[in-house]
């Protein structure tokens, strides 16, 4: 008997509106939610046109002046008509000079109500001058060249990524500057989009001797010279990668083969190198890889993986491709990996996982999550270095990093068979508790892990660029103890996507 | 309006796309640099109040003489007005005044005297004055032909209506305003010495040379039923014809004076002179009023003391400002700030 295979059905597999469509050959039209009731739907109004203070002000001192004309050509006219009309008097002209007798319509005393009327409509062609038509004009035209100063502004102009200024419209020009505060709620971080890799930690052992921000500026208010002398002699000794601000000789440059942990922290990097949804892309000119990623800290995993010698270069429908550095040889090795479930991150559970089978044809879960999480899941006989880990996590969290907890565990083919059935089954359902199923087969799996270590990333110095001094605009948070447990990066992702737009 | 289609951004992505990529970088320098970014320097006055008290005392002391000097030039015109047109109707048609002006069987001659109070000094200017006439009326200052004035008949034009064409042939000079021709004249005596009046040179010479032909004669000029005005002489051309000109040059409002001419001898103080005057216009429908004016002038022209007034009471109030300002700033000096705070004297901190 032959079973047709099924597909599961996700908000994965759906492209909204906007998406961008890339390594996909084909895609399946379905009608899932349509009408005008749709949230989309509903939204779709037309934007509304924006007027500053100064065009409100002018429509309001036109209007004033069309006014006063309409009032001057009506008292005007009534004035003409009554001494129009009293031009003839019993048939003798007394303005004899205008020839009262002998007249046409626009001055004929018989009829001296038309021809008032008809001087109103003369009157308002000859005051028409009194509206300042042009003036609409004048100010069209100082917008536009203050549009063009906007954008050769040098103080408005972002050199990393040489992007000056552009002011798409004119309109509000005047408007410009008018922010004097900035609030933002106690679980509110202010990113910059960017996270940097900057310490870990790997079977109990501390790398990374990068100085934090938060770490400086203690240090500055404790007058402690040597953290300074440190933090500046190690920032001028190499290049900048965006993401990788790691310096620790002991890991670096394939140093880590020699540690006495190497098996660990291969399973570490190798970790970092798999566990993701990143896209690689390749510049064809310089053979450079950048990564696409859906938070900024997947990225900067990755990034690091790749310096410390694990390239993630390739990804497709089934499988993830490596670059390793192999410990017994000392080479670079291409290795795949079968990518057999993706249990995505979302912030009920706080943690993602990866099921990957090698080339040897082992099947492995790699885990990555919130400490509160994984902590519990670990395998109750492996405590070498849990508390070690523990302590270097409350660390970073005081120096102000993000912190995750990486771990893994072997499956054998049975535990992968009985699961793979209970997940695709949950998976391809469409009752209410659909969800729940879904996360009660990954829970199943994602127990007795075995602890590799912990990560610390740096999210990027946006406070910095909200200078008092320089912008005058204030900013006020609230915080309070819980802010030392930083958020997870979901909530980042949604707040860094806020201060982007 | 300059507006563009705004596309929304897809969010996230670790590496951000590079909008707006260019081949290099702006300059940061070069010649129009401190212009684009707004750098130039510029004055920037501060109206400190010693700076404020001594642009009053100036306008002050600056203004209260010229005014003072304009009103004695102005007290300095000799001017005598003498209303006539009520005076020149006869007893018997004081109650129907206009059967007296259409009726051309009575004489029209009038005599009247006055007294010279002041000493009259050549040139001395003898205007007749208009009370009442509207030659600022839209129909009367839109009857003429400009181009049949210095051309000729050919190009009279219907904006002449109704004074165009009678019987079928056309009117030079055309249009109400020459229709309705002032045509009282004046003469003058001083006991049994007639004093000589110079009607040339009384227009303006753009007029006579720009604007009326000097091959142009007048034709058909009232022949008709109805004559509003004077005559004209056919055998002149239009450009010599001053007492048309100056009236065709309208006046912008009903009260108005116009030249007719010129007495070039003087005229002593206790004189007693008699004017001949033919009454001839009618102004009598419409309630106008007709003056004689003889008068003197000066560098500031002829009497009016409005200019003089206008720069005394500005420059007494200035004076006035001055002195309030002073007592101000110095029972109550109040402390200006430090310039160096202004934010053209703080160095950059903006960059």
């Amino acid at each position: 008997i032959e079973i047709e295979e099924q597909y599961p059905l996700s908000p994965q597999q759906i492209l909204l509106r906007d998406s961008k469509l890339r390594n996909t050959e084909y895609v399946y039209g379905v009608v899932i939610f349509t009408g005008h009731d749709t949230k989309v739907m509903q939204n779709a109004m037309k934007a509304p046109s924006k007027r500053s203070k100064i065009e409100r002000k002018m429509d309001r001192i036109i209007y004033l002046l069309l006014s006063a004309l309409v009032l001057i050509s009506v008292i005007g006219s009534v004035f003409f008509g009554i001494t129009t009309r009293d031009d003839l008097q019993d048939g003798r002209p007394k303005r004899w000079y205008l020839r009262p007798d002998d007249s046409t319509i626009y001055f004929k005393p018989t009829k001296a109500a038309i021809s008032a009327i008809l001087h109103f409509f003369t009157a308002m062609m000859l005051y028409g001058n009194f509206i300042p038509i042009s003036l609409y004009i004048s100010i069209e035209i100082v917008k536009l060249l203050q549009a063009l100063f906007i954008n050769q502004d040098i103080h408005m102009y972002h050199e990393e990524t040489d992007t000056p200024a552009h002011a798409r419209t004119s309109n509000l020009n005047e408007e410009l500057g008018q922010v004097d505060t900035i609030l933002t709620d106690k679980t509110g971080t202010l990113t910059c989009n960017s996270m940097e890799f900057i310490k870990c930690s790997i079977a109990g052992t501390a790398y990374g001797r990068g100085i934090t921000e938060v770490e400086r500026a203690m240090a500055k208010r404790k007058g402690s010279p040597l953290i300074a002398d440190m933090a500046s002699n190690t920032q001028g000794s190499q290049a900048a990668i965006k993401g990788f601000n790691f310096t620790d000789e002991r890991v670096m440059n394939g140093n880590w083969v020699s540690q006495p942990h190497s098996g660990v922290i291969q399973m570490f990097l190798r970790l970092l190198a798999v566990c993701h949804t990143c896209i690689p892309e390749v510049d064809e000119e310089s053979g450079t890889i950048s990564y696409e990623a859906e938070s900024p800290d997947e990225a900067a995993f990755v990034v690091a993986a790749r310096e410390l010698g694990f390239t993630f270069y390739q990804r497709t429908q089934t499988g993830v491709f490596l670059h390793e550095l192999d410990p017994s040889s000392g080479k670079q090795v291409d290795r795949s990996y079968k990518l057999l479930h993706v249990l995505e991150f979302n912030s009920a559970r706080k943690r993602m996982s990866v099921i990957v089978r090698n080339e040897e044809g082992k099947i492995f879960l790699f885990s990555k999550g919130a400490d509160s999480v994984m902590f519990e899941r670990l395998s109750s006989s492996d405590c070498a270095y849990r508390e070690v880990t523990q302590d270097h996590i409350n660390e970073y969290a005081d120096a102000g990093l993000r912190t995750l907890v990486l771990a893994y565990r072997q499956l054998d083919e049975a535990e992968y068979a009985n699961f793979d059935r209970k997940f695709t089954a949950a998976k391809n359902s469409v009752s209410a508790d659909r969800d729940e199923m879904i996360e009660e087969a990954a829970d199943l799996l994602e127990r007795k892990l075995i602890l590799l270590g912990a990560t610390a990333v740096e999210f990027g110095h946006a406070l910095r660029q909200f200078s008092v001094r320089s912008t005058g605009v204030g900013v006020s948070a609230r915080r309070d103890a819980r802010d030392l447990h930083l958020p997870p990066p979901s909530q980042s992702h949604s707040h860094s996507q806020t201060t982007s737009t | 309006m300059m507006e563009e289609a705004s596309t929304s951004a897809s969010g996230g992505g670790g590496a951000a796309a590079n909008g707006g990529q260019r081949g290099f970088p702006p300059a940061r320098s070069g010649v129009f640099y401190r212009f684009t970014q707004q750098n130039l320097p510029a004055w920037k006055p501060a109206m400190t109040p010693g700076c404020v008290i001594t642009i009053f005392l100036m306008i002050g002391v600056t203004f209260v003489p010229v005014g003072l000097v304009c009103l004695h030039a102005s007290n300095h015109v000799a001017e005598i007005a003498h209303r006539y047109d009520i005076d020149c109707v006869p007893n018997a048609y004081k109650r129907n005044r206009q059967a007296y002006i259409k009726d051309s069987s009575i004489s029209k001659n009038c005599t009247q005297e006055v007294k010279v109070k002041y000493l009259m000094r050549a040139p001395i200017y003898v205007y007749y004055e208009l009370d009442n006439f509207y030659q600022n009326h839209r129909r009367y200052v839109k009857s003429r032909s400009d181009k049949q004035l210095r051309y000729g008949q050919k190009y009279t034009h219907s904006s002449c209506d109704p004074i165009e064409r009678n019987d079928g042939l056309p009117i030079v000079p055309c249009g109400l305003i020459a229709w309705s021709l002032f045509n009282d004249t004046y003469g003058f005596t001083c006991g049994s010495t007639e004093i000589k009046v110079n009607r040339k040179n009384i227009s303006w010479k753009s007029d006579r040379e720009h604007k009326f032909g000097k091959d142009v004669y007048p034709f058909n000029f009232q022949n008709g039923s109805l004559i509003g005005g004077g005559k004209l002489d056919p055998a002149l051309p239009l450009n010599q014809q001053e007492d048309l000109i100056v009236w065709m040059r309208t006046a912008a409002l009903p009260q108005f004076r116009k030249l007719y001419g010129v007495i070039e001898e003087d005229l002593q103080a206790d004189e007693i002179i008699t004017m001949h005057i033919a009454n001839n216009y009618n102004t009598y429908s419409f309630g106008g009023k007709k003056s004689l004016i003889l008068t003197t002038s000066t560098w500031l022209g002829g009497k009016n003391d409005f200019l003089g007034y206008a720069y005394l009471i500005t420059g007494s109030l200035s004076l006035f400002l001055t002195i309030l300002f002073a007592l101000i700033h110095v029972k109550n000096p109040r402390p200006h700030g430090d310039a160096n705070y202004l934010s053209w004297n703080r160095p950059n901190s903006n960059s």
